[in-house]
C-alpha cells in the first residue's frame, strides 16, 4: 500500500514537471499564476501523502481531512490558475 | 440479442417489486430478531453480579435485583440521535440513583464518547426518582450531542417518573417537558416556506429568495442546527423511532416539510432546495467552471448503482434495526466534523467529484435523493401521472436528485 502511494505521488510529480515545463513554453503567465500552480500541485500531492498514510494507519478521519483541506484548496488553485491565466494563453497561441 | 433483452426486460420490471419485497421482509426479520435480552444483556455488563429479575415490578417496568452491590437495576429505552437507546439505572431502595449503566446504543461513537468524556453520566448519581430529570434544568446537555443527551435524559426520566408513580406512590411535582419552540424550529419553518415560495413564485421577489436560499440553507441547515436529513432518519421512521414531538420539533418540522411536499404536493423540495450539501457541491462546481457532462448510459447506471446503495443500506438498517448502520452520507459530519467509518472516505470523494461534475454526490451516489424522487415517480404513478412522466426525457428521469429549479442561477451549465 505504502509503495503504492509512493508510486503514485512519483507519476504524479513528474506528469506536473512536464505540464508546467511545456505550459511555461507556451504561455507567459504572471509569476503568482506559477506560484498558484507550482503550490497547487504540491498541495495536492502532499494531501494525497498526508491522507494515503492517515488510512493506512487506521485514521480515516484524519485522512478525510488531509484529502479536503489540502487537496481542495490545491485543486481550486491549480484550477483558478489554469482557468484565467494558462488557458486563455494556450488558446490565444 | 433478443434473450438478453428480455431478460434485461423483465429484470428492469421486477427490480422495484423485488427490491421492495426484500426491504419488507428485511423489516420483519429484523424486527423479530431485534428484541433485547434485557438480561443478557445487563450480565454482559455486570458478569460477576448476582442478579434477579423482580416479577412484582410495577408500570409494566423490567427491574433487577443487584444482590451484589444491594440496589436494584431499572431498564429503561428511548430515541436516540442513531435510533433506540437501552440504559439500566442502578437505585437504591428508597429511590436515589447511583449509576447510569449504558445497555445498548447506536448513538455515533464520537457523540457517545463526548457524553463520557464530559462526565454527562455523573449528574444523575445522587438524583432522586422525583427529580425533573429535564435539559437546561437540573441536567446540562453536553455541547455537540444534544440530541444523544436529550436521549438519555429521556430514558432517565420516564424510567424514574413511572417508578415515583407506581412504585412510590408519590404524586407528580417535577416540572414536565416544554414544547421545544425557539430559534431553530422558527428558523426552519421560515426556510422551508422560503423554498416553497421559490419553487412555484416568480418574478423579482422569488428571485431575490432564490439568491438567498443557499445561504441560508447552508448556514442555517447545515452550520447552525446541522440538521440534514440522512436514510438512517427515514429508515428509522419505518422501524418506529419517531422521537417525542415536545423534545425534538426540529426533527418533526423537517420530517413534515420533506416528506409533506413530496406526499402532498409531489415535490421534492428538500433536495431541490433545503438541502445544505448539494451548495456545497454548487459551489465548488462555479469555482472550477468545469462542468464534465455525465452521458445517458452513465446517468442510466448511476441510477442503478444508488439504487444498489440504497437498497443495501436500507437492508443493513432493516435487519439489524440500527438506523445509523446503513447511513454513509456525508452531510452531517460535513458540517460537525464528527462520523464514522466509510463516512470519513465518501466526504473528501464527493466534494472533489462535484469540482469536476456538477451535483456530483446527488448524481450518482445519495441515498435521500434516491428515496424521495422514487416517492415522487411512485406518487405520480399512483395518481394517474404516468403517461407524463413516462413522457419526460430520460436524462431528467434518470438523475435522483436533480434540483428541479431550472432558473435557479447556480444552475447554468457550460
Amino acid at each position: 500500500m505504502e509503495s503504492i502511494q509512493w508510486f503514485v505521488l512519483g507519476v504524479l510529480f513528474t506528469l506536473c514537471v512536464f505540464g508546467f515545463a511545456y505550459a511555461s513554453l507556451r504561455v507567459k503567465a504572471p509569476w503568482y499564476a506559477w506560484g498558484a500552480l507550482i503550490g497547487g500541485a504540491l498541495l495536492v500531492m502532499f494531501g494525497i501523502a498526508w491522507a494515503g498514510s492517515s488510512f493506512v494507519e487506521g485514521m480515516p478521519s484524519s485522512g478525510a481531512m488531509g484529502l479536503t483541506l489540502f487537496c481542495g484548496p490545491g485543486i481550486i488553485a491549480m484550477t483558478l490558475a489554469w482557468r484565467y491565466w494558462v488557458a486563455p494563453g494556450l488558446k490565444g497561441n | 440479442m433478443a434473450a438478453g433483452g428480455g431478460f434485461k426486460a423483465i429484470w428492469e420490471r421486477l427490480a422495484f417489486p423485488l427490491g421492495f419485497t426484500t426491504l419488507v421482509m428485511a423489516f420483519v426479520i429484523g424486527q423479530i430478531a431485534a428484541k433485547p435480552d434485557y438480561e443478557a444483556l445487563l450480565r454482559d455488563l455486570l458478569a460477576d453480579h448476582k442478579l434477579t429479575r423482580v416479577t412484582e415490578a410495577e408500570g409494566g417496568q423490567v427491574v433487577f435485583r443487584d444482590e451484589t452491590k444491594d440496589s436494584y437495576v431499572v431498564i429503561s429505552e428511548a430515541e436516540g440521535w442513531g435510533g433506540p437507546l437501552i440504559i439500566g439505572i442502578r437505585a437504591s431502595a428508597e429511590g436515589n440513583i447511583a449509576e447510569i449503566l449504558n445497555l445498548r446504543n447506536f448513538e455515533t461513537p464520537a457523540y457517545f464518547e463526548k457524553l463520557k468524556k464530559q462526565y454527562f453520566f455523573r449528574q444523575f448519581a445522587g438524583k432522586t426518582v422525583s427529580a425533573d430529570f429535564l435539559l437546561g434544568a437540573d441536567i446540562n446537555a453536553v455541547s455537540g450531542a444534544t440530541v444523544s443527551s436529550q436521549g438519555f435524559t429521556t430514558a432517565v426520566r420516564n424510567a424514574m417518573h413511572i417508578a415515583a408513580t407506581e412504585h412510590f406512590k408519590l404524586k407528580p411535582t417535577w416540572q414536565q417537558p416544554a414544547l421545544e419552540f425557539g430559534v431553530e424550529e422558527i428558523g426552519l419553518i421560515a426556510l422551508f416556506a422560503l423554498a416553497f415560495f421559490v419553487a412555484y413564485a416568480q418574478g423579482s421577489v422569488a428571485k431575490w429568495g432564490r439568491l438567498a436560499m443557499p445561504w441560508l440553507a447552508l448556514g442555517f441547515v447545515g452550520i447552525y442546527t446541522n440538521s440534514s436529513l440522512s436514510i438512517g432518519q427515514l429508515a428509522g421512521m419505518v422501524l418506529g423511532h419517531i422521537p417525542d414531538f415536545q423534545e425534538h420539533t426540529l426533527w418533526w418540522i423537517m420530517m413534515i416539510g420533506a416528506l409533506g411536499s413530496v406526499f402532498i404536493l409531489g415535490k421534492n423540495i428538500y433536495c431541490a432546495q433545503v438541502c445544505p450539501f448539494q451548495y456545497v457541491q454548487r459551489v465548488l462546481n462555479k469555482i472550477s467552471g468545469i462542468n464534465l457532462a455525465v452521458r445517458p448510459g452513465v446517468q442510466k447506471s448511476a441510477r442503478t448503482v444508488v439504487g444498489w446503495m440504497t437498497w443495501t443500506a436500507l437492508m443493513l438498517i432493516f435487519l439489524t434495526s440500527h438506523p445509523t448502520l446503513g447511513s454513509y452520507e456525508p452531510f452531517s459530519m460535513m458540517f460537525s466534523l464528527t462520523g464514522a467509518g466509510i463516512q470519513w472516505y465518501i466526504l473528501p470523494l464527493s466534494l472533489i467529484g462535484s469540482f469536476f461534475v456538477l451535483n456530483f454526490w446527488c448524481r450518482l451516489f445519495c441515498p435521500v435523493g434516491h428515496v424521495l424522487h422514487s416517492t415522487v415517480r411512485v406518487r405520480r404513478r399512483v395518481l394517474g401521472g404516468a403517461k407524463k412522466v413516462e413522457a419526460k426525457p430520460e436524462a431528467e428521469e434518470v438523475l435522483p436528485a436533480e434540483p428541479e429549479d431550472k432558473g435557479d442561477l447556480w444552475r447554468k451549465e457550460s
